[in-house]
């Protein structure tokens, strides 16, 4: 997991040099993080091929009797430059993280957090009112709130046996 | 990556509270050198000041941050891309380091620390004197 950096001395020959952080972690909690992947991958209907490619940033869609939530951990940024936006009913967050500028930055030692810009779209069910969406952004997490009409929610339609 | 025959897992200083059954979670670091010391980026999303314990003792920096998992009742999931729960992180430090100076900042649930050098392992720039 740590990355080695190689440095190729005059004759050719390389040494590793080993980081100076040093990750600590219970080789089991990684094994669980692997398998709790793959079991959401499975239950969202994604293929298992698709388990490394996961989308960024994560999200998580949900309803109560009110409204429609979306909620996106996004640290690091700035609430002016998260982009939310209902077109339709489709609801689109978009935005970019930095990388850090930094001064006399001699290379890294780790590099595991995305940077870049991001898009995701997630489609909104009929029943909601696009006009009154709300978007707080605090603590890194992102949470859109779409409330439903009420009145519009599907009906439940009985089965009759013959 | 030296492997160690023993498992090195430095338990959590007292002063730790782990929330009982919330899952827990590695959080992606950014570390790099920079100048006298390192530069340690953490994301901690849904942490606030309070809830994130940065703590340094026989060369290994802890991470700890509390995050509150999920309302589990009255919602219905559409989509679950992520779990929520603690956060946290143990670094084995190799090269000597202040750890009394360790400067922490939260913002935002980006959790950024500046590991300064030990004075000793500072760069010393040596004059050359001309003959």
């Amino acid at each position: 997991m740590s990355l080695l950096k190689r440095m190729s001395g005059k004759n050719g020959s390389s040494q590793a040099i080993a980081p100076v952080f040093q990750p600590l972690a219970k080789l089991h909690e990684q094994i669980d993080q692997l398998f709790d992947r793959a079991w959401r991958s499975f239950g969202s209907g994604e293929s298992i091929a698709s388990i490394d490619i996961q989308a960024w940033p994560a999200v998580d869609v949900s309803e109560d009797e009110k409204a429609v939530t979306l909620r996106a951990d996004l640290p690091g940024l700035e609430a002016k430059d998260l982009d939310v936006e209902v077109s339709g009913n489709v609801l689109t967050i978009r935005g970019s993280r930095e990388e850090e500028k930094r001064e006399e930055k001699r290379g890294y030692q780790y590099h595991e957090r995305r940077s870049g810009s991001f898009s995701r779209a997630v489609s909104l069910p009929a029943y909601v009112d696009a006009g009154r969406v709300d978007a707080r952004y605090e603590k890194g997490v992102l949470t859109v709130t779409v409330p439903k009409v009420p009145g519009k929610e599907p009906k439940r339609i009985t089965v009759k046996s013959a | 990556m030296q492997a160690s025959n023993t498992e090195t897992q430095t338990p959590a200083p007292a002063s730790v509270q782990r929330q009982a059954e919330a899952p827990l979670y590695t959080p992606p670091a950014d570390i790099f050198e920079c100048g006298d010391g390192y530069r340690v980026y953490l994301d901690v999303p849904g942490a606030r000041l309070g809830d994130v314990d940065v703590t340094y003792a026989k060369e290994t920096l802890t991470v700890h941050a509390r995050v509150k998992p999920r309302r589990a009742s009255g919602q219905e999931y559409l989509a679950r891309e992520y779990g929520v729960g603690d956060f946290q992180r143990s670094f084995n430090v190799t090269a000597p380091i202040d750890g009394a100076g360790i400067r922490a900042e939260l913002k935002n649930g980006e959790l950024s620390l500046f590991v300064p050098k030990a004075e000793s392992a500072k760069t010393r720039k040596i004059a050359i004197k001309a003959q």
